[in-house]
């Protein structure tokens, strides 16, 4: 019986490729007492796996690959109390940053005293990093040595100095010492290296400043050293010095070295010639001379049997993706990307990118291409494997929305950055923020209320804060959906993101608001109060001196409240504004509108207001309002007016005005 | 008479600073155990938080232990390095925080990080305290030479935290 069992199971184990389903198990473990022996008879085919090589935080990552990011909860830099989670923007970057420029300041004082912090618990063996930035060198005076160990406490600048007191004192640096000086000095462009432990400052500085610009020091102390080489220069210290003015775009001597490397009879390497491709864009004029420069280039590669890789690949996408909007460029990022098929280098994310950016033009045709990228790379755990891939889901957003207006693309765009680790290869908080406002304005675009509020519960405000323009678009999509009962949530959140002193969306707020009469009293003295919240705000604001942009009121804002807190039942308040309206006649831009005016007098017919009344049409016919007749003819209908406020009704609409009435 | 051993010494201390007299009071008061008790006071306002309001031997019963780490444990090193460090610790936050915390300052101890805990007021803005959270971190992780993490909670006013008066 036990026999027949395992040679079923062997069966099964050949069938499912050593899969055995659970029965099968099951019904094995039961016999298994029995049948040890002859088991052991029959498997030698158990196959033990090879050890499977683990790195130290494999484990942790296993562990945090089972937790998602809880979007209820603030990030975990901020601390987890109401009073120090941040909601809008601003306070987000103030408050991460504010904690970054503590350590700060302690670093300074710790560099500044360093005596202090070293007399409690010395710590055995010494932890670089926990103490004063001032090194205590083994190797003094102008020896090779003594660069080196400066240059492995990272200081390539007294590096460079001891270097010089070398050159003083007649002592010789070795071929690569220097080069290894050189190294250094080239990859942070004669600067001392930026500290890596200040990730805030990275995460929040604006794109723009890194932009493209040279930033090489040109007679630096890299120049220096590589002049000094003389004729001593070795194929690498070439290629480091142009790699180093790639990076920082000095890219006429980075062009002319190489020039100059290759007629030295030096072979050029791979690094090299990608340098050399990342930067073709600034080297010629023309497109057609661009591509030329690239080919060529590409074609030295060849002869000298260089593989090139993703960033050669990458460096000629980027290039045919700055060149406006030429047809030919289109072609030919497909023919590079079949090419690198060829090749056999899988695409990056940034590969894909530049190709978006050749094919996705602000005023170039439509293209789909997005489609069929999506197609390449959905669902796979991505990661990063060069600088550009960083900008990818950026860009793919942004052609979701402002080109291809396709909300189910977008979709799935957003399932591959929420899948995995994926959300790595969002970028900085400028990126994160752009993506988000493109989804979000994509959503407003094209979807109902309940779609939009879906997203909006989980991301907001933890992972993303809506900007001015996408509050805008969220309030005209209740609008449009007539959804108006998730104003006053909308309200609450522009509070709480601190937009209450952006006139463009106040100004749209209360016209939304104050557009029809809706049935619904409960959710009309809603917003009554949030008419008057917002006047309460722009008064203190415009009240308080050391606010220096405060929003100004125009009579459209005017007569929006008045017409909310009319339908509110909030009639005093109403009149409190068009008070207000006449006080500030010379601050206040227009006037409220002709439908305002009418239920201004309405509202006074009704609480058999007459002074308000007739003020009402004092205040209507000083704006020229052609109705004014009208409203005069009903007040002496329908109130009891006393012989000074009719003589004051007839100086203003004329005496025929009103007898028509009376008749 | 031989006199006993605490005499002596306190003998040798009076001599030292140059007094002539020595004072010893036999009453039952001076054996009364003080430490951490309260008195209450004439118009029974003054107030005390929920940690004051218990006396230490409802410590472990009632409330919690200020400093969480091993080394009083049998055999266990460092005993003395931790308790000054800890009131390195304290004298370090009374300054910095200066009037922000409202409660005792918890220092726990874990694997080779220390973590400086307690209850602050929101006197000052959010933004200053983050400061002070990242200022506070950096500078003792360089005195204690390990990793330390400032956990705060909030509350509005000092007066949240009393439990009674006496």
């Amino acid at each position: 019986m036990a026999a027949s069992m395992c040679s079923k199971l062997k069966l099964a184990c050949k069938w499912k490729k050593s899969k055995p389903s659970l029965h099968i198990l099951r019904l094995c473990t039961q016999h298994l007492c029995s049948a040890n022996e002859e088991v052991a008879e029959h498997s030698q085919e158990i196959v033990i796996p090879d050890r499977i090589e683990r790195g130290p935080t494999d484990i942790l990552r296993a562990l945090a690959s089972t937790v998602a990011r809880d979007q209820t909860a603030a990030h975990y830099k901020y601390h987890d109390d109401p009073f120090f989670i941040p909601t809008s923007n601003i306070a987000k970057r103030s408050y991460a940053l504010s904690k970054e420029s503590g350590r700060k300041a302690a670093h300074w004082i710790s560099n500044q005293y360093p005596e202090l912090f070293e007399g409690i618990n010395p710590a055995d063996p010494q932890i670089p990093v926990l103490m004063p930035d001032n090194p205590k060198y083994k190797h003094e005076g102008a020896t090779e040595e003594a660069v080196l160990e400066r240059l492995d406490y990272g200081k390539p600048l007294v590096a460079y100095q001891t270097y010089q007191d070398c050159l003083a004192a007649g002592v010789k640096l070795s071929a690569d010492a220097r080069d290894r000086l050189l190294a250094i000095l080239c990859y942070y462009n004669s600067q001392d290296p930026p500290l890596t432990e200040f990730i805030e400052e990275n995460w929040y500085k604006r794109a723009r400043e890194r932009g493209v610009r040279k930033s090489w020091k040109d007679q630096g102390p890299a120049d220096q050293l590589f002049q000094d080489m003389g004729d001593e220069r070795t194929c690498t210290s070439y290629k480091l010095i142009i790699r180093g003015m790639v990076k920082y775009y000095q890219v006429e001597k980075a062009y002319a070295l190489f020039r100059e490397m290759q007629d030295k009879g030096f072979e050029v390497d791979l690094s090299t010639y990608n340098a050399i491709l990342s930067i073709a864009n600034f080297l010629r004029e023309g497109n057609e001379q661009k591509l030329q420069l690239a080919k060529d280039l590409m074609l030295q590669m060849e002869t000298q049997d260089i593989r090139p890789d993703l960033t050669t690949i990458n460096a000629v996408l980027e290039l045919l993706s700055k060149f406006g909007n030429w047809k030919l460029a289109r072609g030919q990022s497909l023919s590079v990307l079949a090419e690198m098929k060829r090749l056999g280098i899988e695409p990056s994310l940034g590969s894909y990118y530049f190709v978006l950016m050749t094919w996705c033009k602000d005023k170039g045709p439509i293209s789909t291409i997005l489609h069929d990228i999506m197609k390449h790379i959905d669902n796979k755990d991505l990661t990063i494997r060069h600088l550009s891939d960083l900008n990818f889901f950026v860009a793919a957003m942004d052609v979701c929305h402002s080109h291809l207006c396709d909300m189910r693309l977008a979709y799935r765009v957003h399932r591959l950055v929420h899948r995995g680790n994926n959300i790595l290869l969002l970028g900085d908080s400028f990126k994160q923020s752009t993506y988000y406002m493109h989804f979000f304005r994509l959503l407003c675009a094209t979807e109902s209320v309940e779609k939009l509020f879906e997203y909006y519960e989980d991301l907001v405000p933890n992972v993303y804060t809506p900007e001015p323009s996408v509050m805008m678009d969220v309030i005209r999509n209740l609008d449009a959906n007539s959804a108006l009962e998730h104003l006053p949530r909308v309200w609450s959140d522009m509070i709480m993101f601190d937009m209450t002193q952006r006139e463009m969306l106040l100004t749209e707020l209360l016209h939304v608001m104050g557009r029809e009469k809706l049935d619904d009293t409960q959710l009309m003295e809603r917003f009554g109060f949030i008419a008057w919240d917002i006047k309460t705000r722009i008064d203190a604001k415009l009240s308080d001196r050391t606010y220096k942009s405060p929003t100004q009121w125009t009579g459209e804002m005017v007569g929006d409240v008045i017409v909310v807190c009319l339908r509110a039942a909030m009639f005093e308040q109403a009149w409190e504004m068009l008070e207000a309206l006449e006080r500030q006649e010379h601050n206040i831009l227009g006037f409220p509108s002709e439908r305002v005016m009418q239920e201004l007098v309405e509202a006074c017919i009704e609480h058999a207001d007459s002074r308000r009344a007739v003020k009402c049409i004092t205040v209507s016919s000083e704006i020229g309002y052609p109705e004014t007749p009208n409203f005069a003819r009903q007040v002496a209908c329908k109130l009891k007016l006393t012989d000074s406020e009719r003589a004051q009704m007839i100086d203003i609409v004329g005496s025929d005005a009103l007898e028509s009435a009376s008749v | 008479m031989a006199a006993p051993m605490w005499l002596l010494v306190s003998r040798s201390a009076a001599s030292a600073i140059g007094n002539t007299h020595r004072r010893i009071a036999t009453t039952a008061a001076c054996c009364k155990v003080q430490a951490g008790r309260y008195k209450i006071t004439l118009k029974q306002n003054k107030p005390l938080t929920y940690e004051q309001a218990h006396p230490p031997f409802q410590i472990g019963v009632c409330k919690s232990w200020n400093s969480w780490n091993t080394s009083n444990l049998c055999d266990a090193p460092r005993a003395s390095d931790t308790l000054y460090e800890d009131m390195f610790i304290r004298k370090f936050m009374a300054g910095t925080w200066h009037g922000i915390f409202v409660s005792e300052v918890i220092i726990k101890r874990r694997h080779n990080a220390v973590y400086v805990s307690g209850v602050v007021q929101r006197r000052l803005h959010a933004r200053k305290l983050y400061f002070l959270v990242g200022y506070t971190e950096e500078i003792l992780a360089r005195f204690l030479k390990c990793i330390v993490k400032v956990e705060v909670q909030s509350v509005g006013d000092r007066r949240d935290v009393v439990f009674k008066y006496i």
